[in-house]
């Protein structure tokens, strides 16, 4: 069943770490990610490290034209996406003196990585048949590619649309937060590398209070567009393991504005299923006894 | 798997990272990482303070999750090529 | 107790997790999972090969092939950050785009054909020894010159310190003159400007020094795209509440992340900068003390000296030549030769047999000095008067910027400079490649020492260069006009002998008045006991130089087929060098060409299906040109080191070997060499007597004999008589007692010890990284350092303390090494006859320079004028509104058919190419593409060529985003996809709307994304004092759709030309 709001296992799971829900003793402080688009200059080296120690193929030469995205979106083969936003308004107190012949109110331009939200109440967790994806110590969520059947129900139910299944071996792949990595205290790929530290690893307690400062002060800064996404326990998914600052609303880099875990309404639906398969039954025997020929 | 609380204990009684994580049964890294909540080869810059609020290592820590590292900086064959070119090329007289 | 079950659904029942969801559905390879880094058999400490950031690596090893690259967490620079292209670094080093094979193309083939690595080396070997003999040239108009002009050499700034000394080392022992790398084409500019106007022609300072800098303006750099992980500094710096300027005609991913983007028009910094100067100068807002103090601010000027006024030109220019006789330029009784850039200028015009000045005898005079600056012939009151005319009404005309804008900018200049705040340059090639781009350089180093920026914490100017070792090819150098160590390569001059060459180019005060020491130790290591006082250290060995050599002299020298034999050392002047066509015209023209790279780019395949096989004018069964491809080692395969642009000279170890046929230089080189000698043994010719009396004794080590590259830096580091290595090129001596290869890098092995592989963590020391590596000179971090003390030894503020004199224990002291001499006072005054360091006073922070100041006036070294001067690019769609010389009357061009020019802005035609074209990089590749469009995971990132333009542009000419459109030169034409895109924004210049276009200049017809290459539309049009080509500016047509295939591509190129009426005489007018 799932971690839903109206649950009685929700009351104790929220709030809860997911790791030791999950069933570790002793599991060591929940990691996870907060990407700072703010700071990120939009170099992809995300996208590479992740390639590189994956060993994840290639996956098109194709020329997008979305501004400087030729990756176009997470999936199989990209782990990593960054996002390029050009908008004709201004971000805080930039002066760009782009706006010497055209109508606009400045120029910006919005640079982000995407990744796996790896979600406190995670709806392609829920789904998998085949116990391949997971909850590790960490707190993370990981498909283990030895079980994979490719089945493909995650695929849909990620609020986030982060999966789709491999063509070359039919698999869904997807960030593992460098799972083996973790394991024995390495930084993920993407973190490393980040040139200007945009995507900050460690534990999400002290991700999320970090990043509330980072806020205040990009609002003291006359930054106000800045905000967090992700980031908040109480919202559809339970707070993300991977949660971001954002200079604009969600749907503006492609992410949904309120995300929740597909399977949150399951035990509803399932409740009206009994009541209903109740009320079958007992119209069926209603008429069983009510119809028998006298 | 350990906590943090038990690895701070481990600490607590003077063992270090290698000998605490072996205690555990875990990596020492990730013993680092569980206590410092910073990975032992990180690109991040944590104030010097900070450092040491959290228990990190007052240098590298990347040796705890790296293989044994290769970088000599001597080599005495070299040298003695070099006594070689200078009693040939600069001892006969200038 | 934790379930332990095989049995998922047992784990499930008995353990913790009833749901199945984590710790009872954890697979057995789960709970195995390990990285390979932490099974690797070791960790190897090695430096990305990309760009002169020079982030350090971890290489993981197992069972001796390389599995990881990642960065290295303890380095001071790069923290353990590295950008897409070195994290790419694996897949370039181990992926499949590696060749492995040597590859022959016979005269005439038309398919490459395999060969075995002995044979072509010793068909190579038959190759050189032939060429040499046939085209050896003893003397020229009755001087001596010894030297080979039918071989030439390109390359390498990819290549290690090692292999580039030994590259130098063996072509000059066979008298070839003609050796150039990518530091020609990126930064030769930079040498001339920041040389002159302090002493050293490097960056003055570290990114790292950023973090410290109150303003930051970065201008002709896309630093965030280039330098990436340097931009952390950057961004260190905003943290701290810096603010942040970036001033480029293209809006970039660098200007996303500043404070205030000022666009301008590509070719108009020096107008820009000029105008900044003028507001210092008019509004009193220079740092006077220092000015004072440390600038040749109160220096006074010959009375001869003619200023430039509304012609533009200054005293002694003759239009014949296009060139000056700056003897006017020099101070009132006194002669300066400079510290860089030309510095054989009056011998090189011919003036008589000795230069002016080379007579030692002849006083070379002190300046004389007015520290009030009221005197009207003093540097002062010249520069007030020439930029005078940059106001901001011009700067708005000329460049484009608001006066509003142009007035913030003079604002936070001006605020963050002084004792308590200080302003950092950072620039790139965006100011050098334009053909008065030793000016720009010049102009930025002007506004630095008015400001008192120099020699500071957060001050500076931080030049980022491009390749991996680039700032070492350019200090060893794979270059015609210097040896290691910036001495000048001598000039061809009747009777010269080594005393007559030291008195014409050597400053005879500050440091470069030990030239003598650096050039006999230098003679030493390469001529060994074959060097003695008896035959002036072999100087007479030497190859000399009658004229430019640059690459671009080159070419045309091959186009007239002069040079029959070339070597390409990992750089590709098909795609990055300009006017592509040029490039492969003199490759046809050879007899034979060694290509070594990684891969078979343009430069190797032009034969084969370059522009001109596709388009039918030239056929592969015609084609002459012999072609040996040698593939390359990586640097994971090589010992040696790479110097970054902050002048750090990092060691990479070897991690594993190469395969196949894949060698490193040094091997190449070193048995060339060795081969070449086999061959010549016995020889008495004369001719031969350099090449054999060379010291060439390398160790070699394995089954391939590879020689040992720790030996090579020994030898440029240095050693005396007793073999003890030397700790300090002050330690050189004059009489033969020492051996260095390089003076600047004496030190680099002291005590035995490699320096350039110490890798103290970050954490352990200061923000300098001292212990990290080595750099050059003696390991000082921030040149000129003295100057962040006053004269008296004490820190400008203590805000900004980097050194000081401590006065109780008699030295020099503080954060950084200091970069004067350790013990010397500050009340120390020189006597009169003082020559050399002596000749420095205790408060000259600039010891390189004959005056020990810093030059706001240069005398000597530049040899377009000794002030920077607004001109107009080569192709320009604008009226130079400042002068009536519409481009810089002493630029250098080449006639040739294929080499045309634009017609002036006010000619009929003129309006044939109405727009700007700028080039830039994009973060995702590398220069010219060779080691990025065959990497995977780079090419798919920016998989195709493209254009970026206005909304305006784009609606003018009918341009569609995602479409194509074909751009048009005199030169060429080439298609590109479209981007339109807000960040290209019309520009009002002169009342009226000029449009850029942005270029990529990545692409090439080669590897997995391809597409036309920028340089097809760039034409060789050249800074006189560099030699450095524009390719940052040119005028240019733009039409939707593609270009045309086969002989319609050059037919609609000669339309063009026609259409603008452009004839042999376009465009060259002084």
């Amino acid at each position: 069943m799932s971690t839903t709001d109206s649950g009685p296992l929700n009351v104790l799971l929220r709030g809860g770490d997911p790791a030791t829900l999950d069933g570790y003793e002793d599991a060591p402080p929940r990691m996870g990610f907060f990407t700072d688009t703010s700071v990120c200059i939009g170099c992809k080296a995300c996208e590479v490290a992740c390639k590189e120690w994956n060993q994840i193929p290639e996956d098109g030469l194709e020329w997008l034209g979305r501004s400087h995205d030729n990756t176009g979106g997470l999936g199989a083969d990209s782990w990593r996406h960054v996002a390029f936003v050009e908008q004709r308004v201004p971000v805080g107190e930039q002066d760009t003196n782009l706006e010497v012949s055209r109508d606009a109110e400045g120029f910006r331009w919005l640079m982000a990585s995407d990744v796996c939200k790896h979600c406190t109440h995670a709806a392609c967790l829920d789904v998998c048949p085949t116990g391949s994806i997971f909850r590790t110590e960490f707190g993370t969520v990981v498909v283990q590619e030895d079980i994979c059947n490719g089945c493909g129900y995650c695929v849909p139910a990620c609020p986030y649309g982060v999966l789709n299944r491999s063509e070359a071996d039919g698999a869904v792949h997807k960030c593992t937060l460098c799972y083996d990595r973790l394991g024995v205290g390495q930084e993920p790929a993407c973190a490393k590398a980040c040139p200007t530290d945009s995507i900050q690893f460690g534990p999400l307690e002290e991700l999320r209070e970090r990043a509330a400062g980072r806020v205040e002060l990009l609002h003291e800064a006359g930054v106000p567009e800045a905000r967090l996404y992700g980031h908040d326990p109480d919202d559809g998914v339970g707070g993300d393991g991977a949660f971001f600052l954002l200079l604009d609303e969600p749907e503006v880099y492609g992410l949904p504005p309120d995300p929740v875990v597909t399977t949150r309404d399951l035990p509803a639906m399932w409740r009206r299923v009994a009541v209903a398969s109740g009320a079958l039954l007992a119209g069926a025997v209603a008429c069983a006894a009510v119809g028998r020929p006298s | 798997m350990a906590t943090r609380a038990q690895v701070n204990a481990l600490l607590d009684q003077g063992h270090s990272y290698e000998t605490a994580g072996r205690t555990l049964g875990i990596p020492p890294g990730q013993a680092f990482m569980i206590v410092t909540g910073l990975p032992a080869d990180g690109s991040d810059a944590p104030a010097p303070e900070d450092l040491a609020s959290r228990r990190a290592l007052p240098g590298s820590s990347q040796h705890l999750v790296n293989p044994p590292a290769m970088n000599p900086t001597r080599k005495a064959s070299v040298m003695a090529w070099v006594q070689g070119r200078a009693a040939r090329d600069l001892k006969g007289g200038s | 107790m934790a379930p332990s079950s095989r049995w998922a659904l047992l784990r499930q029942l008995q353990g913790g997790d009833h749901l199945g969801r984590g710790a009872a559905v954890k697979s057995a390879r789960s709970k195995q999972l390990r990285p390979r880094t932490a099974d690797a058999d070791m960790v190897v400490k090695s430096v990305c090969p990309y760009c002169a950031v020079g982030c350090a690596q971890n290489v993981y090893v197992k069972d001796e092939r390389v599995v990881q690259i990642e960065g290295d967490p303890d380095a001071p620079h790069s923290r353990g950050r590295l950008c897409p292209k070195g994290s790419a670094t694996l897949q370039l080093t181990t992926g499949d785009a590696r060749e492995q094979h040597v590859l022959y193309r016979r005269p005439y083939g038309t398919e490459w054909e395999r060969m075995d690595l002995e044979t072509a080396m010793d068909m190579v070997v038959d190759r050189v020894v032939r060429t040499r003999r046939e085209g050896f040239e003893w003397e020229h108009e009755g001087k001596r010159t010894r030297r080979c002009n039918a071989i030439a050499a390109l390359g390498g700034a990819t290549l290690d310190n090692e292999e580039n000394y030994l590259i130098k080392k063996l072509f000059t022992g066979l008298g070839i003159t003609q050796i150039e790398n990518q530091a020609r084409v990126c930064h030769s500019s930079t040498v001339v400007g920041l040389g002159t106007s302090f002493g050293r022609g490097a960056s003055s300072t570290l990114p790292g020094d950023l973090q410290h800098s109150d303003l930051i303006v970065l201008e002709g750099s896309n630093m965030a795209e280039a330098h990436p992980v340097a931009f952390q500094w950057v961004m260190e710096a905003k943290a701290r509440g810096a603010t942040v300027v970036h001033v480029d005609p293209h809006y970039s991913r660098t200007s996303a992340l500043a404070d205030l983007f000022v666009p301008l028009r590509a070719g108009t910094d020096i107008a820009f900068l000029g105008g900044i100067i003028n507001h210092v100068l008019q509004t009193g807002s220079d740092f006077r003390e220092y000015v004072l103090a440390y600038t040749n601010a109160p220096t006074i000027i010959r009375e001869e000296f003619g200023e430039a006024g509304a012609d533009g030109l200054f005293s002694g220019y003759d239009p014949e030549k296009m060139s000056y006789d700056p003897t006017s330029w020099q101070y009132e009784d006194a002669f300066m030769a400079a510290a860089s850039g030309q510095r054989d200028q009056l011998s090189a015009m011919g003036a008589g047999g000795r230069g002016a000045g080379q007579d030692r005898d002849e006083a070379r005079g002190r300046p004389k000095l007015d520290p009030t600056l009221e005197h009207p012939r003093c540097v002062w009151q010249i520069l007030k008067r020439h930029y005078a005319s940059y106001t901001p009404e011009m700067v708005e005309r000329v460049c484009g910027i608001p006066q509003s804008t142009f007035a913030e900018v003079c604002r936070l200049f001006v605020e963050n400079s002084g004792r308590e705040r200080t302003t950092a340059f950072v620039h790139g090639v965006g100011w050098t490649q334009h053909t008065t781009g030793s000016q720009y350089i010049r102009a930025a180093s002007i506004l630095q020492l008015l400001l008192g920026n120099m020699g500071r914490p957060g001050g500076g100017v931080m030049a980022m260069r491009g390749h991996a070792s680039i700032q070492g090819s350019s200090d060893i150098p794979t270059l015609f006009d210097t040896l290691p160590g910036y001495i000048p390569t001598p000039h061809a001059h009747q009777h010269e002998d080594l005393d007559a060459f030291i008195a014409a180019d050597a400053p005879d005060k500050g440091f470069w008045g030990n030239m003598r020491a650096y050039t006999v130790s230098l003679l030493k290591a390469w001529w060994g006991e074959a060097a003695t006082a008896e035959n002036d250290f072999a100087f007479d060995y030497l190859p000399r130089l009658v004229r430019s050599q640059s690459t671009y002299d080159t070419v045309m020298e091959q186009v007239k087929g002069l040079v029959k034999g070339y070597f390409l050392f990992g750089q590709n002047p098909a795609v990055g060098s300009a006017n592509a066509r040029m490039q492969r015209l003199g490759m046809s023209k050879l007899d034979w060409l060694v290509v070594r790279d990684f891969s078979l780019i343009e430069s190797a395949t032009w034969w084969k299906d370059g522009p001109e096989i596709e388009s039918g004018e030239w056929r592969t069964e015609e084609l002459a040109t012999e072609v040996f491809f040698f593939p390359a080692a990586a640097h994971i395969e090589k010992n040696g080191t790479f110097t970054n642009t902050q002048r750090m000279v990092q060691w990479h170890h070897k991690a594993q070997d190469s395969r196949g046929d894949q060698r490193s230089e040094l091997w190449f080189m070193y048995h060339l060499g060795r081969k070449i000698r086999e061959r010549l043994a016995g020889s008495t010719d004369a001719m031969d007597r350099p090449v054999l009396d060379l010291t060439w004794d390398y160790p070699v080590e394995g089954p391939i004999d590879e020689p040992d590259a720790h030996a090579v830096l020994a030898e440029i580091s240095g050693w005396n008589a007793d073999g003890e290595m030397l700790s300090t090129y002050t330690e050189l001596k004059s009489d033969g007692s020492t051996s260095c290869g390089c003076w600047v890098y004496c030190g680099a092995y002291a005590d035995g010890v490699n320096q350039t592989a110490r890798r103290t963590p970050a954490r352990e020391q200061n923000w300098l990284g001292s212990e990290w590596a080595w750099a050059w000179p003696a390991n000082r971090r921030i040149l000129y350092n003295r100057a962040s003390a006053d004269p008296e030894g004490r820190p400008w503020s203590e805000r900004k303390a980097l050194v000081w004199w401590d006065a109780e224990n008699g030295k020099w002291t503080g954060h950084d090494v200091p970069d004067f001499e350790a013990d010397k006072p500050p009340s120390y005054r020189p006597p009169e006859d003082a020559t050399g360091p002596d000749a420095i006073a205790g408060d000259d922070p600039f010891i390189m320079q004959a005056d020990g100041r810093g030059w706001l006036y240069a005398p000597a070294g530049v040899a377009d004028g000794p002030l920077p001067t607004h001109y107009e690019p080569q192709d320009s769609p604008v009226v130079n509104r400042l002068y009536e010389h519409q481009r810089n009357p002493a630029r250098q061009l080449f006639e040739h058919p294929d080499n045309r020019f634009h017609p002036d802005p006010q000619a009929p035609g003129a309006d044939v190419f109405p727009f700007i074209v700028t080039t830039y990089r994009l973060t995702e590749h590398f220069t010219a593409g060779g080691m990025s469009r065959w990497t995977p995971y780079l090419a798919e990132l920016q998989p195709e060529f493209f254009c970026e333009v206005s909304p305006e542009l784009a609606a003018e000419r009918g341009l569609e985003h995602g479409g194509w459109a074909t751009m048009a030169t005199a030169r060429g034409v080439i298609e590109a996809r479209v981007m339109v895109t807000d960040r290209m924004t019309p520009l009002r210049i002169d009342g009226r709307v000029v449009h850029q276009i942005g270029v990529p200049y990545h692409w090439g017809a080669n590897g997995l994304t391809t597409g036309d290459s920028m340089n097809e539309l760039s034409a060789m049009a050249l800074d006189p004092s560099s030699h450095i080509q524009e390719v940052k500016t040119l005028s240019v047509d733009i039409q939707p759709g593609r270009r045309p295939r086969g002989a319609g591509r050059q037919a609609l190129v000669r339309e063009y030309q026609q259409r603008a009426g452009i004839t042999a005489t376009t465009g060259t007018t002084p």
